[in-house]
């Protein structure tokens, strides 16, 4: 799912006047946009790539897609930010994961080497692989392997995210970068 | 509006076909950029499945777990089976590194062309790009900063800083930084590094801008480019179709030929089967610079004298023709001098061939 944040009505009535007044406004909206694009790829990358993931495990490069996605635009009086990366919005809201169609389990990464992969690609696959089950409730808890035992991945029927407001940057802080390309355009006279 | 990567991959026309890397790579990098194509990928529906894969990636709607995922389920229903030898190797579609590096670099590249292009429109606020480590990878590759030092080197100092590695936006050291050819990210397979804009005070100060008395060449890397980027957007898959096959014909020239919608080898001076008519279409169609008609030297240099591979003399131009006889399969009526030719090279025995070089035709 995509992660799209608009962000409106920061310009002073003063600089969306000068806007308005632009015979041909796409060089200093594309400018205001490429403001907000770069202060979000910086984002990603000098705050969330460093953080790296709960199991150590090796960068699937998730941060890497989502900086290549992010797009910036503004109309004026809106900046908008518009990440098409798959998990972005879930780490930026939070929410509920489930199991997707015709599945019945959450496989959770418990080894590095099992990060950002399926069951299937983890050990040179199934047939290597076997399902532990708990001896009260029968139920199925975790895929080991079969040759060290190892527990690859944990299962689980539902997960919850956490909300992470910090993977983009304040809307506050992305509303001033807007109006501050705006304003450093018309200082120049718009010339390159 | 903004150009996304998910414009320009909608734009890219596939290609299946049987060329390799090296051989996509020498082509010229607007129909690289252009095509939507995969190493030695002939099957247009094994291509057309990766292609929807990325599309959906690019758009936001499958992860690369999910996309890999999905591709196998359509190369198990498409009986896709890697060659003998190859499987679980790169050359293997269904191995992991191969779905990895084939998925991210597509799409990676239609973003990464989206960028370039929408910055060509920002250019006065954001002249210049900072290249950058965006992956932290396990293995990374140290030498990028020679890397860079060696492109601005081979190409100009005005509009780089060496140290900072940036460079303006349109400086050519990009293209000479790139293995693809050109001038945005990625640059080079499984890369951990891209760029970020860089704005026009930055640049400034690293002395990237140029001054009053700069280079023209150096004041033109301030005009915004295209690549021609808009006239195919705007143009209609037809037309966008029609450009790419005429110029992978005129590109490829005999080495490579189109055989209804995907590009087959023609392999000129190798083993594979034709009728004399076909090969002689081949040799017809001539060849790239540099590279010689091997097979087609020998039976001229047979028929101008019968008894020039005695003794095996022209040890391998008897070779070459020994190769072509073996290669000429019967049927069709020859109709050109070459195909009366070929067609009699053809039906020569293995002991037509002794009896030649014992000098006996």
């Amino acid at each position: 799912m995509n992660e799209t944040v608009t962000i409106t009505d920061h310009a002073t009535p003063e600089l969306r006047r000068r806007i308005a007044e632009l015979k041909d406004k796409k060089p200093i909206l594309s400018e205001m946009g490429m403001a907000v694009e770069r202060q979000v790829v910086r984002h990603f990358r000098t705050v969330k790539m460093p953080q790296g993931n709960m199991l150590g495990a090796p960068s699937t490069g998730f941060w890497q897609k989502a900086m290549s996605s992010v797009v910036g635009t503004a109309t004026g009086d809106t900046a908008t930010v518009a990440i098409k990366h798959v998990g972005v919005r879930l780490q930026y809201l939070g929410g509920p994961v489930r199991p997707g169609p015709g599945k019945s389990w959450l496989t959770i990464p418990a080894v590095p080497e099992a990060h950002g992969k399926s069951a299937s690609e983890v050990e040179g696959g199934y047939e290597n692989q076997e399902w532990l089950f708990d001896a009260v409730s029968r139920r199925p808890f975790a895929i080991a392997s079969k040759a060290s035992g190892t527990i690859l991945f944990w299962l689980t029927k539902k997960a919850t995210i956490k909300p992470h407001p910090d993977v983009l940057p304040p809307e506050e802080e992305i509303a001033k970068t807007a109006v501050k390309a705006a304003k450093a355009f018309l200082r120049r006279g718009g010339a390159r | 509006m903004s150009v996304t990567g998910p414009d320009i991959l909608a734009s890219k026309v596939s290609v299946p076909s049987e060329l390799r890397t090296a051989q996509w790579s020498a082509l010229p990098v607007w129909i690289n950029e252009r095509a939507f194509f995969m190493a030695s990928v002939d099957r247009a529906e094994v291509l057309d499945s990766f292609h929807d894969k990325v599309a959906s990636m690019a758009a936001g709607e499958l992860s690369l777990q999910q996309a890999r995922k999905l591709l196998r389920e359509d190369l198990d229903k498409l009986d896709y089976k890697p060659l003998p030898g190859q499987e679980g190797t790169i050359k293997d579609l269904t191995s992991s590194p191969r779905m990895k590096v084939s998925l991210e670099t597509n799409l990676l590249q239609v973003n990464g062309f989206a960028r370039w292009a929408r910055q060509q429109d920002a250019l006065g606020g954001f002249p210049a790009q900072r290249f950058v480590r965006q992956r932290m990878s396990l293995k990374p590759r140290e030498n990028w900063p020679e890397r860079f030092a060696a492109a601005v080197g081979s190409t100009t100092a005005d509009g780089a800083n060496v140290e900072a590695m940036c460079a303006l936006v349109n400086h050519p050291c990009w293209v000479a930084l790139s293995v693809f050819g050109s001038p945005y990210a990625p640059f080079d397979y499984n890369s951990g590094m891209g760029l970020e804009p860089m704005d026009r005070d930055e640049a400034e100060s690293l002395g990237l801008m140029p001054g009053e008395d700069a280079d023209p060449d150096h004041e033109e890397m301030m005009e915004p480019q295209d690549r021609g980027l808009n006239e195919t957007l705007e143009a209609s898959p037809e037309i966008r179709s029609q450009v790419i096959r005429a110029a992978l014909a005129d590109s490829l020239q005999g080495l490579a030929k189109w055989d209804a919608d995907r590009i087959v080898f023609t392999d000129p001076n190798g083993t594979k089967p034709y009728k004399a008519g076909d090969m002689a279409d081949v040799w017809e169609a001539g060849m790239p610079k540099g590279i010689p008609l091997l097979q087609r030297d020998a039976a001229l240099a047979y028929e101008e004298d019968p008894t020039v591979f005695q003794n095996r003399g022209g040890r391998d131009k008897f070779e070459d023709f020994s190769r072509l006889s073996k290669r000429i399969t019967p049927g069709g009526k020859p109709a050109s001098k070459m195909e009366k030719l070929l067609h009699h090279i053809g039906s020569l025995t293995a002991s037509d061939l002794a009896a030649l070089v014992r000098g006996e035709p």
